[in-house]
Order: structure tokens, then C-alpha cells, then sequence
């Protein structure tokens, strides 16, 4: 259905609704206290969107030192790179990013250009207000795990690793938020056996 | 759709001239639509009549991720009508947040939480669910004194999305302190409750959240949007439910793990069973059914061999016992007894094999053949196999029963339900 077809079945609820009440038949909720006699906030303009270029406060410090740098990771190791692009990837700071997805995009160099496109399709999942007010970031920690058997067999140019992780919201004063552990399948790819891996697919769940 | 036919033809005989007659047949007909639950509110999953489901919340077939759920805009509509909120605003909410529920290839959307502590389609914080969350059912029945909602449960639920979308409009209303509906909303209230929702560290003006929930907002107010197939990931079974009979705990274990083996002649064939062969899928499945995994297993909806038995005690259990997601995980941690000897096995057991890198459910014994369910590997489905022809058994995990279960003795088995093969692949 489109957003044509949508407008459409407002106008049809409308007049529908309009009828009952001139002949005095309500829709039921009418009768609620707290049930507005008018159409569901129709009559209420949305705010205008705020004009672009909104930064957080205090100002962006540097990231964490401990962040893999390009130069420090062996990109045709497989296992070396899976771990420095997740590092990377959940490395959220809020004194820099509105949330995961600015993260993970900071690892762009480490994937492939179809999962970075998905990335950025994803949800942006901002960082809570509390992170924010610690100017924290959240420290990842990573235990490497062995595929279960059933998982798909690396090859020259497929590989496939699998992390334990776990984050730590860590403010710069010293605060600690609540501890998470999750488990992180990686599927990565290169063109040839001579090119750097890159990430090409991740799923990450709970413990 | 049933409802806009029905009102056509109501309009259609009688007109719009305000008769009683006509706003009596209006009244019937929305009537008939909320005892229904078909155009007020059906934010439960339908049961697949044919079986398929039985029950079981699945996660979202892929569609088009620009496309707002059908079931998600009644939603909105509903709960905006219901809290004087312009629904947009929930809309725009939702698809920023999770896009209605549908990335749930992510963690937190329609179960565990994400990287911040966030979970559910509106991504609450426990702490803040604590503080906004709402059952729709309880809602419902308080604010108009009769029961009247199809699709709660009684219990506020941050997964589910009549409830999540409710504790949102609670969370737009009560974080600028008008928690009453009766108090019409400026524009001003709507930019600052958008803003509290998600404040980091801004001003409304400056805050990005504010700039994409709006942006999204004024999208759906324009019309500039698609309706999509519902999305009841996270919602809770409208009615029935997978049948795991009234066994032990460990038979409910290996129902509900045999509810998704492939039915084939031959194997057992257990109360309840999906119509349609579920693959494995390496990463993919979730304790609320098949999920997608990578590579391989990108875009195919299935279960890992760990994420099968995770399904399965979740399910079991109510809900109670979530086991770690590994295998090695699980065999390292104490959640029920360990049991060595093939010849001690009862229903439900998790089966470890290959120096624990595989799994399975027992099933039990069948016509002299010992069973268990598997999610064997890339490539294959979920199926029974028989667990005397599986080498390299490591051991066995018994789960402990959640309270209120531990009564039931473990089948140390009799015959279950009669083998396929005399009824044919798949029937029962």
C-alpha cells in the first residue's frame, strides 16, 4: 500500500468517524478521561527540523590510545584483522560519535564496500545521555572463540572467525557503566590470496 | 481490509447523511473491528493455521527495509490516538530507533539488548522501562474498565511492540511532565519530549536525534511512505501456542527442538512440527526461533547447532533459562548436571559431541532407535539423526528445571508418538 493509498484510508476513517458523531454515536473511547475529542494530534504541527550541524558538549576529545592503527595490524591475517575492525567497531566514544554506527564506520578501511553499505543502512543506536555526561567510550575486550563444527569451512579467499566480547562503558572521570558479553560471527573475504582480508559479514548476540 | 469493505458498503447503501441507522451500522462495524483486533489493535503474531508457526514469533521474513509495517502503523495510530501525540512522531521514532522493529540482525531489537543496555523496537533502558513501561492489556482494561485488548498479556513487555510503543508515548509525555493525554501538545512540548527521549549531551535545536526522528516524522506526516508486511517480531502469539506437551522439563526441551526438524519418513514425529525444512544457519537463531546468520547462512533464516538447544531450554523453560550461546559456553557452565554415559540419556539432554564444537537434543528412544535433534551444518537442515550412529560423544548436560518444574521426573522413555513413516512424511 503506498502513502497515497494510505491518505486515502485516513479519508475514509475520517468520514466514517464524522458520521457516527453528528448522529451522536461515539467510538468508544470518547467516553475515556483522558481521550482527546479530536483526531490523534492532527491538529498539533510537527516541530521544524532542526537545521544540521549539532556537535555533543564538551567537545570531541581524542579517541582511546589503545585503538589498532592500519600500520599495527597484519591485514592478511584473518584472525589479526577481525579483531582490530570489531575493536574498532564497538569502540563508541561520546565524546565523537552519536552512536554505534558512527563507530562502526570508522572501521570503513576493514570492510568491504557491501558491508559497509550495510552499516550504514543499519540504525544509528545513539549513545545514552549517561555516557555523554562521563565523556565515556565503551572498552572492548576480546577472547578469541573456536567456530562450532557446523560453521562454513575457511578457504583461500573465505574465513570465518568468532569472538567473545566483552564492553565496558568507561568515562574519562573514572566511571564505569554495566558490563556486557556478547558473541561475534565474522565472516570475512579478500579477491585473492595475496589481498588484505576484509569484513564482509558479522552477526553479533548476546551471550 | 475487511473493515474498509464492510465501511464502503455501510456508506454505500445508506450514505452520509448522519441517520441512526447509519451510525449504527458504523458502530456495529467498529465494533465487530475491536472484538476482532483486525483494525484497532492486533499487535499479537497470528498463528499460522496451517501449522507453520505453531505459535512461535519468528523473526522478520527480509522485505524492504523503507517499508513501515502495517501492524507497526496501527500501532503508532492507535496508541497516538489513545495519548493525543500525533502518531508521525512515534513513526519517526520507531524508524529511527530500530526502523520499526526490523533490524534484527542486531542485538537488542527483538530480544537481548544492545550495546548500550538498550532493548526492544523503541529501545528503552531497563531503567526506563522500568519508569514508562506499559501493558496495553492492563492499559486497557484501566482505562476503560472492560477488557477489550486481543493482544496483551498482562505483563509490560519492552519486546513487544504495543507495549514499547505505549511506554514511548509514556516516556514523550511524562519526560516533559504532562503525562496526561487530556493536555494538548505544543510544538515546542513535541521538539523537547523528542529530545529527552535521546538527549546525549544537546540542546534540542542542536541535538541529531531530534533533527533524524523529525526528518522521519515529516516523511510519514507527507504521506512519503510504503506500508509493508507486518513485522511481529518481539510480539507476543495471539492465541495457541507450540504444543510441548505436559511432560518434564527435558521433554518440553525436546519438543520444542523437535518442532523445527525436518519431517521426514522414518523419524519421530512430535506433537507439534514445522511445515517447511529449517536450515542451519551458522550465527543465525535466537531463543525466540530462526534467525539470519552469515555468509553461508546470509539470508537464510535458520538455527546453529548451540542456538537450536538455546532456543529450546528458552522456550521449555517460559522463558526462565536462557543458556549461554556456544557450545564450549554451555559445557563450561553449570547450569544443570553433567551426564556422561550414553546409557543414563533422557529426553532434553543437550548432547555434545566432536570435543564439544557440536550439538544436539536428545529426543529419545523410538522404536529401538535413539533420536536426538540437530542443527548438523552449512548446508543441511535441522533434522532428527539417530544418536548411536554420532561418534565422538563427549557427554551429556541435564538443565536444571526453573522453579515450578522440578517435579517431573525426566521420561526415561517410553515411546513418544509413533513414528512417521506410518502416517507418512510429515503428517500427524
Amino acid at each position: 500500500m503506498s502513502g497515497g493509498s494510505a491518505a486515502g484510508l485516513r479519508s475514509v476513517t475520517c468520514a466514517v468517524a464524522a458520521a457516527a458523531l453528528v448522529a451522536g454515536c461515539g467510538l468508544g473511547e470518547r467516553a475515556r478521561p483522558d481521550v482527546p475529542t479530536r483526531s490523534p494530534g492532527a491538529a498539533t504541527d510537527l516541530p521544524e527540523v532542526p537545521a544540521a550541524g549539532g556537535s555533543p558538549t564538551p567537545t570531541a576529545t581524542r579517541l582511546p590510545d589503545d585503538l589498532p592503527t592500519p600500520r599495527q595490524v597484519d591485514q592478511k591475517d584473518a584472525t589479526a584483522l577481525s579483531k582490530a575492525a570489531l575493536t574498532v567497531m564497538y569502540t563508541v566514544d561520546s565524546t565523537v560519535d552519536t552512536g554505534l554506527r558512527d563507530a562502526k564506520l570508522r572501521a570503513a578501511r576493514y570492510l568491504t564496500p557491501e558491508y559497509t553499505a550495510k552499516v550504514r543502512a543499519e540504525p544509528g543506536q545513539y549513545a545514552p545521555a549517561d555516557w555523554q555526561r562521563h565523556r565515556a567510550y565503551l572498552a572492548v575486550r576480546l577472547k578469541p572463540l573456536k567456530p562450532e563444527a557446523g560453521a562454513p569451512a575457511d578457504a583461500p579467499t573465505t574465513a570465518h572467525r568468532q569472538w567473545e566480547m566483552t564492553t565496558t562503558p568507561t568515562g574519562r572521570d573514572d566511571w564505569r557503566g554495566a558490563s556486557s558479553v556478547f558473541v561475534v560471527f565474522m565472516a570475512l573475504s579478500r579477491p585473492s590470496r595475496d589481498a588484505p582480508w576484509r569484513v564482509s559479514d558479522m552477526v553479533v548476540t548476546g551471550r | 481490509m475487511k473493515k474498509l469493505a464492510f465501511i464502503k458498503v455501510a456508506i454505500g447503501l445508506f450514505g452520509c447523511g448522519g441517520t441512526l441507522l447509519v451510525s449504527l451500522l458504523v458502530f456495529a462495524g467498529l465494533v465487530i473491528i475491536s472484538t476482532r483486533g483486525t483494525g484497532v489493535l492486533m499487535a499479537c503474531a497470528p498463528n499460522d493455521p496451517s501449522g507453520g508457526a505453531g505459535g512461535v514469533v519468528q523473526a522478520n521474513a527480509k522485505k524492504n527495509p523503507e517499508d513501515l509495517p502495517e501492524n507497526y502503523r496501527r500501532l503508532y495510530e492507535k496508541t497516538g490516538r489513545v495519548r493525543n501525540i500525533p502518531w508521525h512522531v512515534l513513526a519517526g521514532i520507531g524508524k529511527i530507533e530500530t526502523n520499526h522493529g526490523q533490524a534484527t540482525h542486531l542485538p537488542g531489537v527483538s530480544n537481548g539488548e544492545n550495546y548500550a543496555g538498550a532493548g526492544g523496537p523503541m529501545q528503552f533502558l531497563q531503567a526506563s522501562w522500568n519508569r514508562y513501561g506499559d501493558d496495553w492489556d492492563l492499559y486497557w482494561e484501566e482505562q476503560r474498565t472492560r477488557k477489550n485488548d486481543p493482544d496483551g498479556d498482562g505483563r509490560k513487555d519492552r519486546y513487544d511492540p504495543a507495549d514499547a510503543i505505549l511506554g514511548a508515548s509514556n516516556h514523550l509525555r511524562g519526560s516533559i511532565g504532562k503525562m496526561d493525554s487530556s493536555i494538548n501538545l505544543s510544538s515546542a512540548d513535541i521538539l523537547n519530549a523528542i529530545h529527552r527521549y535521546n538527549p546525549g549531551n544537546y540542546t534540542p535545536q542542536s541535538n541529531p536525534y531530534v533533527r533524524d526522528v523529525l526528518a522521519a516524522a515529516k516523511k510519514y506526516d507527507n504521506g512519503d511512505y510504503k506500508v509493508g508486511d507486518p513485522n511481529y517480531a518481539g510480539a507476543s502469539a495471539c492465541s495457541g501456542s507450540m504444543n510441548l506437551g505436559s511432560g518434564s522439563f527435558g521433554q518440553k526441551i525436546a519438543y520444542a527442538a523437535a518442532f523445527w526438524a525436518e519431517k521426514k519418513p522414518g523419524t519421530p514425529t512430535p506433537p507439534s512440527q514445522n511445515s517447511k525444512p529449517t536450515p542451519y544457519s551458522w550465527g543465525g537463531g535466537t531463543v525466540e526461533g530462526p534467525g539470519y546468520g552469515i555468509e553461508q547462512g546470509a539470508g537464510i533464516r535458520g538455527f546453529d547447532c548451540s542456538s537450536l538447544a538455546q532456543y529450546a531450554v528458552f522456550k521449555a523453560s517460559g522463558g526462565k533459562i536462557k543458556i549461554p550461546r556456544t557450545t564450549h559456553a554451555q559445557w563450561a557452565s553449570n547450569m544443570g548436571s553433567k551426564i556422561v554415559s550414553r546409557d543414563q540419556l533422557a529426553p532434553g539432554d543437550l548432547v555434545f559431541f566432536r570435543g564439544v564444537a557440536h550439538m544436539g537434543i536428545y529426543y529419545g528412544e523410538v522404536n529401538n532407535v535413539r533420536w536426538m535433534v540437530e542443527a548438523p551444518r552449512t548446508g543441511l537442515n535441522v533434522k532428527f539423526s539417530k544418536f548411536d550412529s554420532s561418534g565422538s560423544y563427549v557427554g551429556a548436560i541435564r538443565v536444571k528445571p526453573p522453579a515450578g518444574m522440578e517435579n517431573a521426573p525426566p521420561s526415561v522413555f517410553p515411546a513418544m508418538i509413533p513414528l512417521g513413516n506410518l502416517v507418512g512424511a510429515g503428517a500427524k
